[in-house]
């Protein structure tokens, strides 16, 4: 009786409850609105991923798919098709869509260093979905007749999304909900819960030192001090008679190894200089056999610029060719580098074989006018 | 709303809200063009319109999101936008100033899934520069195709646009976007006496 005069209540002043059991909860189904707004996630959804925002590799999905459901529970999958997915953008975020199809930037995942920072995320962005955040978000707005606030905001390249709360951040208290609940999903998988806080100190710190204001949730200092705080808190108050769990810390590089890489020729497109340093000097560590980390490294000193860049960028290039002979573009660059500083005959000799090694470059109608004038 | 359309809308806006206090606003091209700025002269076609401000200059026959031209002029060390640090810097060669445009076109906000489909040296007023084209989607999911021209000369890229969507709409005015390429003429310094923005 009780119920029916809430009800009554609310419809009378126009009002839905935003108190909704969380999808696990047996008995679970849509509500009009929420099936809607699924439907819309589902739309833009497609939309999104058509345009070739995707970074697609079908083992890392494996990975991190893994990670989820070890994470968790049977009924959550069961009432939730959650699908993980990395997304191009040297952004700190990760957003989860009300159907369940998480998102994670190659920036966020570049910058953790291990499976339980990675498992801290995942349950935190699988708590918004089981916990119906979206719905009951968007019910809390209609009912503050506030629905059009913030929908229209425009965040880089996320494109058809935009309009999603997910992909801005909740509420305070949900976002509380999902810290505290990714603990307790963490804990139960066996993961060491001390690396949750540490995840968001370790982010602040990067963020701090490239001196970057970011446009997401995860790459704003408030949201990393309320995760840390709260992180901490749960472990002070709950966990921190826990013996240490798992961080499975050399898988998770070796996964993630070519997402560093990736991430950090992102952040150099961007001329996010300290980011993209940071990630290409991790690669370079992850992998010391590749050529591509020193290339890598030289193509940062050069497009940076400064009085010792050059030789900077020569010294790196020289240690990519020197791993991997066969590698075409540590020759274009030294001969870029060696053409401005005026040095014809080494010019020649670096473009020469970076031709050999692609006679289709793409530039290679620059190449033949620089070695045009090398000539004369 | 696109990435491009919002910043073309933006643009529209400003010029409009401008044009209350001093009169800019589309108007007839035609004939040779000569910015404010008085740095470049360029024959515009009969029957396309224009918007002007000091340094940059945005044309169109159809309105702006079926067909534009723009020129702009973006100096060395000087951002480029928002959404890249990158800037340009004195004597760079046109493949590394090609390389930060392309760059800043990639990072641009609602820019999916940029394909660089030709990067090649290229001749603005008889001046080595650089061309790209490139092929994009929009925040609508609309394929997109622009060129890009510029020339780097003193501390100044002199950077021209043609941006349309793909289908129709790109090959109809590629070959007029062409013409007015052909005629961009850069100012010599001494000639350069600015001109007050009507």
């Amino acid at each position: 009786m009780k119920w029916l005069v809430g009800t009554v209540a609310l419809a009378a002043a126009g009002c839905v409850t935003t108190a909704l059991p969380p999808a696990t909860a047996s008995g679970f189904r849509l509500e009009d609105d929420e099936r809607s707004l699924w439907r819309q996630a589902e739309e833009a959804e497609e939309q999104f991923e058509s345009g070739g925002v995707v970074y697609p590799d079908v083992d890392l999905e494996a990975y991190l798919n893994d990670v989820a459901r070890r994470l968790g529970p049977p009924e959550a999958f069961a009432a939730i098709p959650f699908r993980i997915r990395v997304v191009r953008n040297p952004y700190l975020n990760a957003f989860t869509l009300p159907n369940g199809r998480i998102y994670v930037h190659t920036g966020m995942l570049a910058r953790m260093e291990n499976e339980a920072q990675l498992a801290t995320l995942l349950g935190h962005e699988m708590t918004h979905a089981t916990h119906r955040h979206a719905v009951r978000e968007r019910r809390n707005l209609k009912n503050k007749a506030a629905l059009a606030v913030g929908l229209n905001s425009i965040l880089p390249g996320v494109g058809s999304l935009a309009g999603f709360s997910a992909v801005r951040g909740y509420s305070r208290e949900m976002e509380a909900e999902a810290d505290d609940n990714a603990m307790r999903l963490l804990a139960n998988a066996g993961y060491d819960v001390r690396e949750a806080p540490k995840l968001f100190v370790h982010l602040k710190e990067q963020l701090s030192e490239e001196k970057q204001s970011e446009p997401f949730f995860f790459g704003t200092h408030p949201a990393l001090d309320d995760r840390v705080e709260n992180y901490r808190r749960l472990i002070e108050l709950q966990y921190g008679h826990r013996p240490a769990g798992e961080t499975n810390a050399q898988t998770f590089l070796q996964r993630t190894r070519e997402v560093v890489h990736e991430n950090a020729m992102l952040d150099l497109r961007a001329g996010r200089f300290v980011a993209a340093e940071r990630g290409a000097r991790k690669y370079a560590a992850l992998d010391p056999s590749a050529a591509r980390g020193p290339f890598l490294l030289g193509e940062l000193s050069r497009q940076r610029g400064g009085e010792t860049a050059a030789d900077t960028a020569l010294t790196e290039y020289r240690r990519a060719v020197a791993l991997d002979a066969s590698y075409p573009e540590p020759y274009r660059a030294m001969g870029l580098v060696l053409y401005k500083r005026g040095d014809k005959a080494g010019a020649r000799e670096a473009f020469d074989k970076y031709l050999s090694l692609v006679p289709q470059a793409a530039d290679r109608a620059y190449i033949e006018q620089y070695l045009g004038s090398s000539t004369k | 709303m696109s990435a491009t359309r919002k910043s073309l809308w933006t643009l529209v806006v400003a010029i409009l809200t401008t044009a209350c206090a001093s009169g800019p606003r589309w108007v007839a091209a035609g004939g040779t063009y000569t910015p404010p700025s008085n740095r470049y002269t360029m024959q515009l076609p009969q029957g396309w319109r224009r918007l002007e401000g000091q340094d940059w200059l945005l044309t169109s026959r159809d309105g702006p999101f079926l067909q534009s031209l723009s020129v702009r002029i973006i100096e060395v060390d000087k951002p480029l936008g928002k959404s890249t640090k990158k800037v340009l810097a004195r004597g760079m060669l046109p493949q590394e100033a090609a390389e930060v445009i392309q760059d800043a076109i990639a990072s641009s906000p609602g820019m999916q899934g940029m394909k660089l489909l030709e990067n090649a040296p290229a001749e603005l007023d008889g001046r080595p520069g650089f061309k790209l084209v490139v092929g994009y989607k929009d925040e609508d999911g609309l394929k997109m195709k622009a060129v890009v021209y510029g020339v780097l000369v003193g501390d100044s890229l002199y950077q021209l646009t043609y941006r349309a969507p793909e289908r129709y709409y790109f090959q109809q005015d590629l070959a007029t976007a062409e013409q007015m390429r052909a005629t961009f003429r850069i100012a010599q310094p001494a000639a350069v006496q600015t001109r007050g923005a009507n």
